[in-house]
């Protein structure tokens, strides 16, 4: 048994893949070899002193930081109210628009109504102007969301 | 896993989010170090752990309750944190190749500082510094084994590498710690 395999087997410590009484006579040469004692002595220095080395603190507000941050992922008010406020108003103005549109062209098409080129034009701009708000809120909610993360 | 653990991961999965909480202060300094030790840095490492919280209280429903939680939050950690260093340039090599092949340079940065002042006596003084600058593989493998007491099966699937890997990691870095240690004197008494 060299003083080699038996740097080799302190090193590998419990993962050692030899027997129990192979293992027993290296370490028995270890203990009385002059260059292997103190390789034995310094690696069980090694595995304890590593398991005792102390814990790092933690910022003092990571936990804060934590749980405001899963408080934003949960919560609907992280989209501020004004914001949910626009978007409603947006949805029921353009489903207003949407029935106003409908019933005119109904008239239009069953002969009730003859409106003007010029009215039809005006209706036709304000419903698209509508649709267009009603579109893009959301999308306009949701970068706001974005800025204040 | 404990039994507090257990009742506040229930809690959270019931809507109970502040039990979270509990758990964010029972393993951030565990979690922190581990991060801290990885990268080198203290401003990433705090936004890593932070992120790996976030992770797990939104993947809590995958948690296996029956296992320990530690290891489970460790390995996000770990991953979250080879994420950002392979985004940083520092390439950790995955299993075929070494996963340490250079030693990097220890960074004498204020999380490490502040670690060695902890350590009053010179010998841990020592190890802390080698422990510092082994390879990320290697530094990783071993918090995760010695201090957190991780089984090397949990450690590879953290490290997304085999088991024999982690061994082999260890025993480098167990050969590098107890050289270090032997050159600065230690274990000669133990001859004589």
């Amino acid at each position: 048994m060299t003083c080699a395999h038996v740097l080799g087997l302190i090193d590998a410590g419990p993962f050692a893949g030899y027997p129990p009484e192979h293992l027993d006579a290296a370490f028995d040469h270890a203990r009385a070899c002059p260059t292997c004692g103190p390789a034995l002595a310094a690696s069980h220095a090694v595995d304890v002193d590593v398991a005792a080395l102390p814990q790092v603190a933690a910022p003092p507000d990571l936990e804060k930081a934590v749980m405001a941050r899963i408080a934003r992922l949960e919560d609907p008010v992280a989209v501020p109210t004004t914001d949910r406020a626009w978007t409603a108003g947006a949805v029921i103005a353009g489903a207003i628009a949407a029935a106003v549109a409908f019933a005119i062209e109904l008239s239009v098409a069953w002969k009730w109504l003859a409106p003007r080129p010029d009215t039809v034009l005006a209706l036709f701009v304000v419903s698209l102007l509508m649709y267009s708000a009603g579109l893009f809120a959301p999308l306009a909610g949701r970068r706001r969301s974005l800025r204040e993360d | 896993m404990s039994d507090a653990d257990r009742d506040a991961v229930r809690a959270v999965k019931r809507g109970d989010r502040e039990a979270f909480a509990g758990l964010v202060r029972a393993y951030q300094g565990r979690l922190f170090g581990l991060v801290l030790m990885m990268m080198r840095d203290r401003a990433a490492a705090e936004e890593v752990t932070q992120d790996a919280f976030v992770r797990a209280f939104t993947r809590l429903d995958m948690y296996d309750e029956r296992r320990p939680f530690y290891p489970w939050i460790a390995t996000i950690a770990v991953r979250l944190a080879q994420n950002e260093l392979v985004a940083r340039g520092r390439v950790i090599r995955r299993e075929g190749a070494p996963l340490d092949a250079a030693p990097e340079p220890v960074v004498e940065g204020r999380g490490q500082a502040a670690l060695s002042d902890l350590v009053d006596d010179e010998r841990r003084r020592v190890l802390w510094k080698e422990v510092a600058a082994l390879s990320s593989g290697e530094r990783t493998s071993v918090l995760l084994y010695y201090r957190d007491e991780m089984p090397v099966g949990d450690i590879a699937r953290a490290l997304g590498v085999t088991a024999g890997t982690i061994k082999t990691l260890l025993f480098r870095a167990r050969r590098r710690l107890r050289e270090r240690l032997a050159a600065i004197g230690f274990g000669q008494e133990h001859s004589r």
